[in-house]
């Protein structure tokens, strides 16, 4: 899913109706890996996402940002792991299993329901 | 087949002739039903029923998508359910970060679990364990 539906979605989950950079750097972290994949020219499904997106670091990265107090950080990042999981192509245990778990949606419904994350994360979040 | 599996296998033949969506249906629900316990926690609104009830279907339908699964002959499918469970795990534990270090060994154990193909009952089982606490205490 798109960046904004990520951030939307993480504020809605945890209940934080006031904008939190915390939980917005959460909730995008793990598309960091994005800047690496989109140079490799690959921009769908399971092959645009790398070991940095997937369950064995990003446990690693809640552990540790629970483990700092950066609660919120944390629910972010698991808020991103559960839309990724329910709406794409993943590879959960990458880079050492390399099975994927296909939940993919059409273009069509993942642009449906950005559309309506979008409308009702900008009628609720205080910026 | 995991070790637990040869147990409750028996209760397969109350499932025949019953119409049951498909394995990856119900996996995919039971991971949606899992987002309902942080986000009602987190909004104030849940109390010791509804977070039984919650667990109670997330670990009824963990045990449905297994039968669906064998109805499918997809007995082989590890990976999916394992990863069903541990992203379901994530999302009912959210607001409890002091335990988010048994999330990260469940996950390892999991990789571990599915590289060597171990039957033995290695991973924690975290939300049965919840569930029973849930019943016991209430919700923390």
């Amino acid at each position: 899913m798109d960046f904004v539906s990520h951030v939307i979605l993480a504020h809605f989950m945890t209940g934080t109706l006031i904008f939190s950079k915390e939980l917005t750097f959460g909730s995008l972290f793990p598309d960091l890996d994005k800047v690496y994949v989109y140079a490799k020219r690959k921009f769908r499904r399971a092959e645009s996402r790398t070991w940095f997106h997937e369950l064995p670091f990003l446990s690693l990265v809640v552990l540790i940002a629970s483990l700092t107090h950066h609660h919120l950080f944390a629910c972010g990042v698991i808020t991103h792991i559960f839309l990724d999981f329910v709406t794409g192509e993943t590879r959960p245990f990458y880079p050492f299993i390399e099975k994927k778990v296909d939940y993919n949606l059409s273009l069509k419904i993942k642009a449906v329901m950005s559309v309506m994350v979008w409308a009702s994360g900008l009628a609720t979040i205080k910026f | 087949m995991g070790f637990w599996t040869r147990h409750y296998k028996v209760l397969d033949v109350l499932w025949e002739g019953i119409p049951l969506p498909k394995a990856n249906i119900i996996s995919r629900i039971s991971v949606v039903v899992s987002a309902l316990y942080p986000v009602l926690y987190f909004y104030g609104v849940l109390n010791k029923t509804l977070a039984v009830m919650i667990l109670g279907c997330v670990w009824f339908l963990d045990y449905l998508d297994g039968v669906a699964a064998r109805m499918e002959r997809k007995e082989g499918d590890d990976v999916v359910d394992i990863a069903c469970d541990r992203v379901s795990e994530m999302l009912i534990f959210m607001p409890y970060p002091q335990v988010f270090w048994m999330l990260s060994l469940n996950i390892w154990l999991s990789v571990y679990k599915l590289k060597t193909k171990t039957e033995f009952p290695l991973l924690l089982a975290m939300r049965q364990c919840f569930f029973v606490l849930l019943v016991w205490f209430g919700v923390p």
